[in-house]
């Protein structure tokens, strides 16, 4: 036999043995992302809406308060996780479509650009497993319109690239139900139930506001949000990703918001699209309140009264939308 | 670049198909030359573009970015020494010849390796006998395989001067010899005696096992990234915090360790075989099934293969070996133990691991000696309890192997040093004291106990040949399976293999 038939034998085998693992392995545990989904999963027909995003929304939206400052006798969930930008947050959400949330009306969306950078400190399970082909091909569509060099593009590209590759063969997936057999669970010690599953998926951050020289890098990140001009449109990519996933929610009888919170990151700000409903809170100078150093923590995130203030104002906006549609 | 790494599949096709399509041995070797140093390199450079792309600005450039080049002056040092042999009329300029080859090979290694640690070894006695001692250090940073080039090296020069070898003509085979990359960062110490035979003949595709290749490569994948990586974790934990474990924890860590360093390293050593047998050259065994040795010199026997011949060629036996009495044999045996454990680190627990080794090798002469006397049943029980007395000393010898100081996580200051965390382990492992609460399951026993089977098969070689009487095409598709389930075992994030240290 010809060995450029063996080869073809050896990947036809290979990828015919991972599909047949599929169905055997567990998925696999992602911090706070496996926590939550299984939570939400478990109280999935209890909530109206939902909030999906990076910190800027775990931290920044109390979903209790949300739903009493509306006053519909609605119930939301936050569904934000530290670092959940695009193209992962879209993943995400497709995960808790695929549940089929009945009473489901409204998600919230993070509105951030599709981040390809990757973190070269080690490959992580997180970084694997939201690279399918749908999202990675949204990461190369962003990474091929990114300004930068050929050659960085192609290192970045084949980064993702491979860690597709090695979400499509499983990679390290049996680790993990190995090690839970051998180890005792956290050495006897008790687990205790997350902060966010007794307050609908918020967690507040650190309650200090932005002081020193923090407050000296802040304020010159601000000047720079006030001096960026007029907002660019999104890149093809993001538009694309945007356009599809809010028809995706469309299907599933929900409709999607963007929301731009209120971060100290020109990455973040881009003209409304249209068609899709866009709320705008990130300029310095329309909700000059959001971007008081006293609310907030850092660059990117608000404390808890800056939190409180940026969820009544998104409760505000809610209500008059829907106020205004009755 | 690991050999577990993706990008090393890459990187080997390439290697492979460009080797095999020329037709020169000459071109060959040169490709190779340069295949290696860009293996060696690429631990150093980092990313190549930003490297080059930092080239004018030498302070940004990595640490020891320059470190291909010590081995090239090495190769370079060891080129001119052999002619320099070769050329010498007299006993006497041989000598002088070779002394400058161990006085510089040894001065680099002993730089690179010991330096900071004879400083801080002297500033600490110093403490200790009351005089004033700055804690000075240098930042040295260890070249990866240093150890191993050094001693191939050493070896070349040696062999040349005890006429052994012909000095070599071309620079390129001496550089190919050393540089191999399969080999270089970690092992098996090639002899140029065994190695340089075999540069001079063009290797020839036919001659290659490609299927017993493709075997033995995936063992040692298996055995690095799917045994030795998932084990670690329970070995990192109980070592990094003794004092918080039951004495069923401590078996468990120092077993798995026992596992962890010979998967680890014998992996290596047969991917290392098997890359290079592809390429058409065979390399050194360097393990032989060292935990079912009956005793302490077999295990030696079986043991990287390729240190111990070394040391006992190049070290006991230039040393004496057993030309004299018995106290001077045992003398050598220590010396040449406390060298080798000094080899293998800057560490006083390195040290003890070696002189544990010499003590329990002194110890089976003498038990030789004595019970050589002894009825057949005696020494039928011994062949069934000797392996279990001399994994259980290995294992304490681990425990030193293995111990590094504990740290604190904010200060970085030493709270615990290795010959401490040792001590605690040892409480547990030979006294069989807790620590402390901390335990695992009893599945790590039972885990133990597969791995233990599973070698032993290994050992009859009961997996050994069935691979060799299917199809082809079947051959494929098992590997490919195989391959397929294996990933799944192997751990998102890898270290480095052990002894990349060294």
């Amino acid at each position: 036999m010809k060995p450029f038939a063996l080869v073809l034998i050896f990947i036809a085998s290979l990828a015919g043995s991972s599909a047949l693992l599929s169905r055997v392995l567990p998925p696999p545990s992602i911090p706070q992302f496996s926590e939550k989904i299984a939570w939400f999963a478990a109280h999935k027909d209890d909530y109206d809406a939902v909030f999906i995003g990076s910190s800027q929304f775990y931290r920044g939206i109390d979903p209790r308060q949300f739903d009493r400052d509306a006053g519909l006798g609605k119930r939301s969930f936050n569904f934000g996780i530290d670092g959940l930008w695009p193209a992962e947050s879209f993943f995400v959400l497709r995960q808790i479509l695929a549940l089929h949330p009945r009473r489901l009306r409204w998600v919230f969306i993070d509105w951030m650009d599709i981040d390809p950078r990757i973190d070269h400190a080690g490959t992580t399970r997180r970084m694997m497993y939201w690279h399918d082909t749908r999202h990675t091909t949204m990461t190369l569509q962003r990474i091929a319109e990114m300004p930068d060099s050929r050659v960085e593009k192609v290192q970045l590209a084949s980064a993702h690239l491979g860690l597709w590759m090695r979400r499509l063969m499983h990679h390290g997936l049996a680790v993990e139900s190995f090690e839970g057999k051998l180890r005792k669970n956290n050495y006897g010690r008790v687990v205790k139930i997350p902060v966010w599953a007794k307050q609908d998926g918020w967690k507040s951050g650190k309650s200090s506001g932005i002081e020193g020289e923090a407050l000296t890098h802040y304020s010159a990140q601000l000047d720079r949000l006030r001096s960026a001009g007029p907002r660019p449109p999104m890149g093809a990519a993001l538009e694309k990703a945007v356009r599809d996933i809010a028809a995706e929610i469309g299907t599933a009888g929900a409709t999607a918001i963007l929301i731009a919170s209120p971060a100290a990151d020109t990455r973040q700000r881009f003209a409304p699209p249209l068609g899709i409903e866009a709320w705008i809170l990130n300029d310095p100078e329309r909700n000059p309140e959001l971007f008081q150093p006293e609310l907030r923590y850092d660059n990117s995130h608000l404390n808890p009264r800056g939190a409180e203030l940026f969820t009544r104002l998104l409760a505000g906006r809610f209500s008059q939308m829907q106020n205004a549609n009755k | 670049m690991l050999f577990i790494d993706p990008i090393f599949f890459v990187f080997i096709a390439i290697v492979l198909t460009v080797h095999w399509t020329l037709r020169g041995n000459t071109a060959r070797k040169a490709w190779l030359l340069v295949c290696s140093h860009i293996f060696y390199a690429g631990f150093f450079i980092g990313n190549p573009f930003e490297f080059f792309a930092k080239l004018g600005d030498h302070a940004a450039l990595p640490d020891g970015w320059w470190f291909p080049c010590v081995l090239m002056a090495s190769t370079c040092l060891d080129y001119i020494v052999g002619r320099g042999i070769g050329g010498a009329q007299t006993d006497r300029k041989r000598r002088a010849w070779l002394i400058v080859s161990v006085v510089v090979n040894l001065g680099v290694l002993c730089f690179f390796k010991y330096f900071n640690f004879f400083l801080t070894s002297a500033s600490g006695f110093l403490a200790w006998i009351g005089l004033p001692a700055s804690d000075w250090t240098l930042k040295v940073i260890l070249p990866y395989g240093i150890s191993f080039y050094t001693f191939q090296s050493m070896s070349y020069s040696i062999d040349v001067y005890r006429r052994r070898l012909e000095p070599v003509r071309s620079f390129l085979d001496l550089a190919f010899f050393i540089s191999f990359f399969p080999q270089l960062v970690a092992g098996p110490i090639v002899r140029a005696m065994t190695f340089l035979p075999q540069v001079s003949v063009a290797r020839v595709w036919g001659n290659v096992d490609a299927r017993a290749c493709l075997v033995l490569f995936f063992i040692g994948f298996v055995k690095k990234a799917c045994v030795s990586e998932n084990v670690a974790p329970f070995v990192d934990d109980v070592f990094g915090a003794p004092g918080t474990f039951s004495v069923s924890a401590t078996f468990i860590a120092v077993l798995f360790y026992a596992v962890q360093i010979y998967c680890d390293f014998s992996g290596y050593s047969d991917m290392a075989i098997a890359t290079s047998r592809m390429l058409g050259y065979e390399l050194t065994l360097n393990f032989h099934f060292p935990y079912f040795a009956a005793h302490i010199t077999e295990f030696w026997r079986r043991w990287h293969i390729s240190l111990s011949t070394w040391l006992r060629d190049y070290l006991y036996i230039s040393l004496g070996g057993n030309r004299g009495s018995k106290l001077f044999t045992y003398r050598n045996l220590m010396l040449t133990m406390l060298l080798g454990g000094l080899w293998h680190g800057a560490s006083w627990t390195f040290v003890i691991w070696g002189g544990l080794h010499g003590i329990a090798l002194i110890f089976h002469r003498e038990w030789q000696r004595v019970f050589a006397s002894a009825g057949a049943g005696f020494h039928r029980a011994m062949s069934w309890l000797g392996p279990v007395f001399c994994f259980y000393w290995v294992c304490i010898t681990w425990i030193f192997f293995r111990a590094q100081p504990i740290r604190d996580a904010t200060t970085g200051a030493i709270e615990k040093t290795g010959f401490e965390v040792a001590t605690m382990m040892l409480k547990s492992f030979v006294l069989f004291q807790d620590n402390g609460p901390r335990s695992f399951t009893d599945w790590p026993f039972v885990l133990f106990g597969v791995l233990v089977f599973m070698h032993w098969l290994n050992a009859r070689q009961f997996l050994a040949t069935w691979w060799r009487r299917i199809p082809a095409w079947s051959f494929a598709a098992m590997l490919g399976a195989g391959t397929a389930v294996a990933l799944c075992f192997v751990p998102a994030k890898y270290k480095a293999f052990i002894y990349f240290q060294f």
